[in-house]
């Protein structure tokens, strides 16, 4: 895969359909294999990976941090919810028409956000997830209070997806189209546009993009990806209440970002599979430990948070570019190894 | 209409209690802020574990000015040591950093006090609480009474410390200008502890008022996240702001409680807030500093 090898242009665009296919077989087959529970936190992973890369775009590629990111998950959820459980819309639609609305609501908030930077921005996004999850729990008549709602299984045609599996392949087919388009995206004007919004907004306005445009166009696009996301958790839930979406939800996503790196597409799917599972394995764990130590199964919430902490301020202290600075030290590392020169390449 | 008038005054003096509370978080995200440049997001439970440490000492039969005492040097300890082993090494990094450090730590935080002291619910005895106040015009438990008036105290002495003392000069040197204080002859390290160990001591005091106001568990902390609203109002880095803020954003509770009802009470904050940073990013008294587009 890596762009330095050995093989010609051809050669090597074949041994990339080669791992893509391969890898697409594998996860294909993967339901056949695996059981129910599995299936279902792969499945949590593919959602994640299409939110967490909407996140990206904020942090990574525009250097907006943004606390919020659960939230637009849950309007995602709920608009979901309220579609097909109120107004019984066919899923079908839902499904396009659910990112498209959290994504006009990203633009509502984008507006605000346009004047704030740093510190300004982080409070305003977290003042919108305190507004999103109080306003849940207020408006009952609407969002059914603390019960939440249920989600009726969709359908297409004679099609019902109900179990596990069925959630498996649509969060399999939308994560995979999301992961695409951010791919492509990354290959763009609007991902260079980005990136010098990033580096120096000065000089960006002075080259001529249009902050305005852009910043509203990032928080547009993390919160489509947000709400595409939304959509295939309420839907694999089956029901959801407000307590699914508490501020650690933005945190975990923030988390994803930092252990992947942020900036990269490939970091993000690398942090958002650790960060997922992080609970599970934990969970695990605990469970084994809970025959000698019976006080740490009580505990688990908060040894979770614990961990959680402990990723955060490990990672901003020693690895602050993730796992792709990681990755990225040591080819340059090896790179620079075999070239004879033994320069130990400089932390930046 | 003047029933009316009187009684919009009474709920408004009802907010004023929890408003001191906010006030003194708002005065300790001020005090951090201020010097350090960092926006310190786990404050709520560096506040939380001073009312679990005051809980302590008072379950081990101390008397209460001591285990209060006891817990402002528990708390202190702790607040230096996050600072020196770990919030130092993001001193003039980008301010989004030092948010998300502060994120994970005060996560951690809540983590090991939910494991020491359990989440379920405790009382919190603060002595003369309860005993009715009569004031020319004013009914209130000397308790509440005592939260408005430590706030007070507190900003008062704050500021009259900033003003005239050699150290509170070089804090507001600091503040204003790091790397000129530091040539200036500053130990801006020690202005740091300073500024964290006062921190440390105001929400400690803010923790135990909360604590005894509602009931002691691991839920506390999100009062700090409605005091961030009360720093919004008033400017992120106003001393004097924090006291204004505070109040109004305690009145705004109290009023939001009665007129539209028990559920709305942290909304109404964090919608002010939302408001504020839209019309007035900077606050009522902040330094107008907001890059625009």
């Amino acid at each position: 895969m890596s762009s330095n090898s050995s093989t010609t242009r051809d050669g090597g665009r074949l041994n990339r359909a080669c791992w893509i296919g391969l890898s697409l077989l594998l996860v294909f087959c993967f339901p056949l294999v695996g059981g129910r529970y599995v299936v279902f936190l792969v499945t949590l992973i593919f959602i994640n990976a299409i939110a967490a890369q909407g996140l990206n775009f904020l942090i990574g590629y525009t250097g907006q941090l943004s606390l919020g990111h659960g939230a637009f998950l849950a309007i995602g959820a709920y608009v979901t919810a309220i579609l097909c459980n109120t107004y019984h819309v066919s899923f079908w639609i839902v499904l396009f028409a659910a990112p498209l609305l959290t994504g006009l609501v990203g633009i509502l908030v984008a507006l605000p956000a346009l004047r704030l930077k740093g510190l300004y921005l982080a409070m305003i996004t977290l003042a919108f997830h305190m507004v999103v999850s109080l306003g849940l729990m207020s408006l009952d008549d609407i969002t059914g209070g603390f019960q939440g709602l249920d989600v009726p299984n969709p359908r297409l045609g004679p099609l019902v997806l109900r179990c596990e599996e069925h959630f498996y392949y649509l969060s399999l087919i939308v994560a995979v189209l999301f992961y695409f388009a951010s791919v492509n995206l990354s290959r763009t004007k609007i991902y260079r546009a980005f990136i010098a919004i990033k580096e120096k907004e000065i000089s960006a306005q002075a080259m001529g993009i249009s902050l305005w445009y852009y910043k509203t166009l990032a928080f547009f696009l993390a919160s489509i990806y947000a709400g595409a996301a939304g959509c295939l958790f309420a839907v694999t839930m089956g029901h959801i209440t407000p307590n699914h979406f508490p501020l650690i939800v933005s945190i975990e996503f923030i988390m994803m970002t930092i252990v992947g790196g942020p900036g990269s597409i490939f970091g993000m799917i690398l942090g958002t599979c650790l960060i997922t599972l992080l609970p599970y394995v934990l969970l695990f764990v605990v469970q084994a430990m809970g025959s000698t130590f019976p006080s740490v199964v009580v505990h688990f919430a908060d040894l979770k948070i614990i961990v959680y902490g402990l990723v955060i301020v490990g990672f901003l202290m020693y690895l602050p570019g993730g796992f792709q600075g990681l990755k990225n030290h040591v080819v340059e590392y090896w790179v620079a190894r075999s070239r004879g020169r033994g320069v130990k390449p400089s932390l930046s | 209409m003047l029933e009316e008038l009187q009684l919009f005054a009474s709920i408004c003096l009802n907010g004023l209690p929890i408003g001191g509370i906010y006030c003194l978080l708002a005065l300790s995200f001020v005090l951090i802020f201020r010097a350090t440049k960092i926006f310190n997001l786990c404050q709520g439970e560096i506040m939380m574990l001073g009312a679990y440490l005051t809980y302590s000492g008072l379950q081990w039969s101390l008397p209460f000015p001591v285990a209060i005492g006891f817990s402002f040097v528990g708390t202190s300890v702790v607040a230096l040591t996050l600072e020196k082993f770990i919030l130092r090494n993001f001193v003039a990094k980008p301010i989004f950093i030092s948010i998300m450090v502060t994120l994970g730590l005060g996560v951690l935080l809540r983590g090991v006090i939910g494991i020491v002291w359990g989440v379920d619910q405790k009382v919190l005895e603060v002595p003369m609480f309860d005993k009715m106040v009569s004031l020319p015009g004013v009914h209130m438990t000397a308790g509440k009474l005592g939260i408005i008036m430590t706030a007070i105290a507190a900003i008062v002495l704050l500021e009259t410390f900033f003003k005239y003392s050699r150290l509170g000069m070089a804090v507001r040197a600091t503040a204003s200008n790091l790397n000129a204080s530091m040539i200036m002859g500053v130990n801006i390290w020690r202005i740091f502890s300073l500024s964290w160990l006062l921190a440390a001591v105001i929400s400690v005091l803010a923790g135990v008022f909360i604590a005894r106001l509602s009931i002691l568990e691991p839920g506390i902390s999100q009062f700090a996240l409605v005091a961030i609203a009360a720093l919004v109002l008033g400017g992120f880095d106003s001393i004097g702001g924090a006291i204004v803020g505070g109040f109004a954003i305690g009145i705004v509770e109290a009023l939001s409680v009665f007129y539209i009802g028990g559920q709305s009470k942290h909304l109404a904050g964090f919608v002010v807030m939302f408001a504020v940073l839209m019309i007035r990013p900077y606050g009522l008294f902040g330094i107008r500093k907001v890059e625009r587009v």
